[in-house]
């Protein structure tokens, strides 16, 4: 009941071969990149909004200021707005470390997020504000 | 007369060792090509039933070893491949001018570190599974080019003692 010989050789050969591709076919993990070298620069600080109360035109007027470690890193910052559940929007960029806005209603509870853009295009993280209740006035 | 008995005896050992030199290479190039096939095949052709065992059972679990460990490591490198082309993107993104955020650059490169380490161990297996069926495959191949058939003979042993009435003698058996 021998296997005829070239079967043998032929399985023989089969194995040797699976062999050498387990061994030298496979792909391999080599060249780790090298890490990103880029200029980050820091998250704000103090990012405060201040309610300035309903203006002339029947809006309501806000004020946000900041601040940040090391401006000579920031090429901007960007303002989002966010909340619960809710992806954060890119409201506005500026270059300046506050920002006036006004809105058409009260947004007493709405969250605001502040984040800086480094020379080098690299967004921080966000600090997160929260629009106060508008001061009565007596 | 013990001439002539001697003489015929060494014709009959003569012609004996001829003919198992006529059939012994055939059955031993069986033997390791059997061998070579799996460990453990030749050994069971040549009668030697618990080596075979030994060599057959290390051999295919170092196969299922070396395959399971290969899976695995394919799947890490896959795994690593994946994120290390997402790492690269954010470099070329900030190359093209868009803004990307630090989080989502320390996010990947921490999770590529760690398919790149996961990657590292599933190759210790798979290489120790390799080595492991390397050693059995040459231990096997050595141990079937040594060794003879097991004919099923009882051999006497070379030297042994017999009890007599008034003491013991020791014999020495020699084989032609």
């Amino acid at each position: 009941m021998r296997a005829p010989r070239i079967i043998q050789k032929s399985i023989v050969l089969a194995t040797a071969v699976s062999m050498l591709f387990i061994l030298g076919g496979c792909p391999k993990h080599e060249n780790f990149p090298t890490q990103i070298q880029a200029i980050e620069a820091p998250a704000p600080t103090n990012f405060v909004i201040t309610s300035l109360g309903i203006n002339s035109s029947g809006t309501y007027d806000y004020d946000l200021n900041w601040t940040v470690s090391d401006p000579s890193k920031v090429d901007r910052y960007r303002l989002y707005l966010v909340g619960n559940g809710i992806v954060p929007e890119l409201v506005q960029e500026t270059t300046a470390n506050s920002l006036p806005i006004t809105l058409p209603f009260n947004a007493e509870g709405l969250q605001f997020g502040l984040s800086t853009v480094s020379t080098d295009l690299i967004e921080s993280s966000m600090t997160i504000a929260i629009i106060p209740s508008i001061p009565t006035t007596n | 007369m013990i001439r002539g008995k001697t003489l015929r005896l060494s014709a009959a050992a003569a012609s004996a060792a001829v003919l198992l030199t006529a059939s012994s290479p055939a059955r031993a190039a069986n033997s390791i090509l059997l061998s070579a096939l799996l460990p453990g095949l030749g050994q069971a052709q040549q009668g030697h039933y618990t080596k075979a065992t030994i060599f057959g059972t290390a051999a295919i679990a170092s196969w299922i070893g070396v395959f399971a460990s290969q899976i695995n490591y394919s799947r890490s490198v896959d795994s690593y491949e994946n994120e290390k082309r997402q790492y690269l993107a954010y470099q070329d993104q900030l190359d093209n001018g868009t803004v990307v955020k630090q989080s989502d650059i320390d996010a990947t490169y921490k999770s590529m570190s760690e398919s790149f380490n996961h990657a590292d161990d599933q190759q210790k297996w798979r290489n120790a599974f390799v080595g492991a069926l390397v050693v059995t495959y040459g231990l096997n191949l050595v141990d079937i080019i040594l060794s003879r058939p097991d004919t099923g003979e009882v051999k006497e042993p070379a030297t042994s003692m017999e009890i007599q009435k008034d003491g013991f003698r020791v014999v020495r058996t020699f084989s032609f």
